[in-house]
């Protein structure tokens, strides 16, 4: 390389003070890389493999990656060969900022002096489908011998239409692809609940069924499977009814939303789906209502049995 | 340090707080096993094989004592939720040696079905314990199935061969039960059996 064709170290231009030298390292000769790290805003905590980190995909709060030189001078920040998705460029010349706008892998590399290192950052997020049709997935909980005893999914009822059910089997695509393999734990299915039941024609207050306001109804352990099975997925389940609670009539109207949370930040949009059942002692078939469906309805206001 | 007097403590601390809406005390609960298992396996690396064996065999003597513990609850419980919280843990731990025990309270009937999420168990614990066992509740419900007139008890256990196995199977393991079987009145009851798993089938395939 000639002196009249002056070499910038990589990151010049796009991040430290451009250093113009005929022959990089410039100002750092003996210089080599330490290690690559993060220092903000992803964590290795329920992560697996050294080398990788994951954090939630977000608008702002972008990750920094950061190097390690020896001697650790500007100098030899400046000479860091940077590859990969190096991002763009932090605070400081041995820093990249990698924005966490979308769902991905990023793999960024530094080298320098004959030494080099990595990181994979991974910015999560999952899509939520409730599935009310078809039947119960293969990697979920299954309902087994619970309910109608089948493994229907949607509206189903038993004993003569004696108990009705809405199930559903809430399933979420976790991404980047591979995720399985790197965080295999910190998720949660994560489910909340308005309510207007009628007993007898009096509202479920008592039993914390009438509500103005989202309450916690998250599935208990046994009915979640958090572990990401092969294709990225987890799964939870859910198949709320309708019997004789009542000594002559029951109500029941249900919105829902469930979301995913991972290392307790929200890491999906909502999905949303309702359940309403009704039931009456006298009538043939008891059940007289029975639907389940995605979205959310507006719930009554009055009882339909007592209005 | 006793691992399993440990670990059953925490099984009892368990079934003690499970009629309460503790969510303190549950994860105080999880943070206590969680320590447990970690110094268990750091302890791991540093014994000599002989000891290292020793040390992961306990977890088979936990199981040992915690079913004790679980079965003693179950009989001696005045309480119906300490006793279906001692069937369902029998059942998800998969304590195969509990299956006599959980044949015995076969029609054992929990309260009423709780408004909401899905509950861990339904009407018939004992029944759901046998399903999450699985297959060495089979034998055990094809004698009962082949000796028991109660018609509650041939229903659930009709329910458990159905849900231990796939539908196809289940009728299968009744055929070849029934076609197999010698003894008249027993040959009977297993067609009784036989027919009931038909119906049953036929509703829930």
């Amino acid at each position: 390389m000639s002196d009249s064709k002056k070499t910038t170290s990589p990151s010049a231009g796009d991040g430290g003070t451009p250093v113009n030298c005929a022959k990089p390292p410039c100002g750092c000769p003996d210089g080599k890389l330490v290690s690559l790290t993060v220092k903000s805003n992803a964590t290795q905590n329920n992560v697996t493999g050294a080398k990788n980190w994951a954090t939630v995909k977000k608008s702002s709060d972008d990750v920094i990656v950061e190097a390690t030189t020896n001697p650790n001078t500007d100098a030899c920040w400046q000479a860091i060969n940077w590859s990969g998705d190096t991002g763009s460029p932090g605070d400081k010349p041995n820093q990249r900022k990698l924005s966490r706008s979308a769902s991905k892998k990023f793999h960024v590399q530094a080298a320098l002096g004959g030494e080099s290192d990595y990181v994979d950052v991974w910015m999560l997020w999952a899509t939520v489908t409730i599935n009310t049709s078809g039947t119960t997935p293969a990697n979920s909980v299954q309902y087994g011998g619970i309910e109608d005893g089948t493994e229907n999914l949607g509206a189903v009822t038993w004993g003569g239409q004696t108990n009705g059910a809405g199930k559903v089997a809430p399933v979420a695509q976790l991404t980047p692809n591979g995720v399985h393999d790197v965080v295999k734990a910190g998720w949660e299915f994560k489910r909340h609940r308005i309510s207007h039941d009628w007993i007898d024609g009096v509202k479920n207050t008592a039993a914390n069924y009438w509500n103005t306001t989202w309450q916690d109804d998250t599935s208990l352990p046994r009915w979640k499977k958090l572990v990401p099975d092969g294709g990225d997925k987890i799964y939870d389940l859910d198949g709320p009814n309708i019997f004789a609670v009542g000594t002559t009539d029951a109500e029941t109207y249900n919105n829902f939303k469930q979301w995913i949370e991972w290392n307790g930040d929200k890491c999906a949009d909502d999905a949303q789906w309702y359940y309403q059942g009704r039931w009456q002692k006298s009538a043939a078939p008891q059940v007289s209502l029975n639907d389940v469906g995605t979205g959310n309805i507006a719930l009554p206001d009055k009882s339909h049995f007592h209005p | 340090m006793k691992y399993s007097k440990i670990a059953i403590g925490i099984i009892l601390f368990l079934v003690l707080i499970s009629d309460r809406d503790d969510a303190r005390a549950m994860k105080e609960g999880a943070q206590v096993i969680d320590q447990q298992i970690t110094d268990v396996m750091k302890k791991l690396d540093s014994l000599d094989d002989r000891s290292r064996m020793k040390l992961i065999s306990q977890v088979d003597e936990q199981r040992s004592e915690l079913l004790g513990v679980l079965v003693n609850y179950l009989d001696t419980s005045p309480s119906k939720n300490v006793q279906a919280a001692a069937i369902y843990m029998i059942g998800r731990h998969r304590l195969s040696d509990g299956v006599d025990e959980l044949m015995r309270h076969i029609d054992f009937q929990s309260d009423e079905p709780l408004r909401g999420a899905l509950p861990l168990w339904e009407k018939f614990p004992s029944m759901e314990a046998l399903i999450t066992i699985g297959n060495p509740s089979v034998k055990p419900c094809l004698e009962l199935l082949a000796t028991d007139e109660n018609d509650l008890h041939r229903t659930l256990a009709v329910k458990v061969i159905r849900y231990v196995e796939s539908a196809d199977v289940a009728l299968f393991v009744l055929q070849q039960a029934q076609a197999s079987e010698k003894d008249v009145k027993r040959k009977e009851m297993l067609a009784d059996a036989l027919d009931r798993m038909q119906k049953l089938v036929k509703e829930t395939r």
